[in-house]
């Protein structure tokens, strides 16, 4: 194992670490950022021409697994189906209605639509975009629109 | 190399996972991801110049990457809003209609049930060990 690799395992396990005790979303993404950046910063110097490869696999890698695990904390907390099995083991009142509920006012908030005057919610330009790459992006992966 | 190797397993994933929903394949998906990265680890160590030690981190953190966009993408209300939307101009209480129609309860409850999460005895619903499982596991990372 080189030196970099050492680093890259050790900056793997701080971000895991980081991951278990750090909840709050923005702290996470602060934290995840420092321990990418800081390992690229720590460990540019010892690259050269024959192990830059390696050290680019690693940077992108850590980058990859603090983005992995940010979208992994978001479903967890996000998540409807969580929410509704966690709601059949409590013996809970229906969650499902309220997690819906929320979502068109947030698609205001994010700007992805507006509100015509007859009442009814339409796509702006940037919702039109978005719900393009939606589209596609079901196309891709057979998922039925 | 490494590029080729992930559409290679995304595609593998999509073959494995065979048009079912992710939480009811992710076994066959994650045995995909296993069976690419052994010949990407070989090839990349041989020919590559990247340790084993680098691309094990970079495949667990594709495979994190790929599983949460993907998931996202397949389960997102908010995205299965926007595409009912394109079609057409609704009111929040016709989005909201309309959603539940197609996406609502009770295919989440389906989904649940097949996926072994949940149990349906006597109409009467109850989490099963695997459910259980998971939800001990995501209380601890909540």
């Amino acid at each position: 194992m080189t030196a970099v690799d050492a680093c890259g395992a050790l900056a793997l396990l701080l971000l895991l670490l980081v991951f278990y005790f750090v909840r709050r979303v923005p702290v996470y993404v602060a934290a995840g950022a420092a321990i990418t950046l800081g390992f690229a910063a720590a460990t540019f110097g010892t690259v050269n021409l024959a192990t830059v490869s390696n050290w680019v696999v690693m940077t992108l890698g850590l980058g990859a697994c603090t983005f992995g695990l940010l979208i992994v904390r978001v479903m967890l907390i996000r998540s409807v189906s969580l929410n509704m099995l966690r709601g059949i083991e409590g013996g809970a009142a229906d969650v499902f209605g309220e997690n819906i509920e929320t979502r068109p006012d947030e698609m205001r908030r994010i700007g992805l639509v507006s509100r015509a005057p007859s009442g009814e919610n339409a796509l702006t330009g940037f919702g039109r975009f978005v719900a393009g790459i939606v589209a596609t992006a079901y196309a891709i992966f057979r998922i039925k629109s | 190399m490494l590029a080729a190797a992930l559409v290679a397993v995304m595609v593998a994933s999509e073959l494995a996972l065979g048009g079912t929903k992710l939480q009811t394949g992710l076994a066959r998906a994650l045995a995909a991801w296993a069976l690419v990265y052994l010949p990407t680890v070989y090839l990349l160590a041989v020919y590559g110049g990247v340790g084993p030690v680098a691309l094990t981190i970079f495949w667990g953190g594709a495979f994190l990457s790929w599983f949460g966009v993907r998931s996202h993408i397949e389960s997102s209300i908010l995205l299965r809003m926007l595409a009912i939307l394109r079609r057409r101009s609704l009111t929040t209480t016709d989005l909201v209609t309309e959603y539940t129609s197609h996406y609502g309860k009770a295919m989440r409850l389906e989904e649940l049930l097949r996926g072994g999460l949940a149990i349906k005895e006597n109409d009467a619903l109850s989490v099963s060990p695997k459910g259980k499982f998971i939800l001990g596991v995501v209380a601890k990372l909540r």
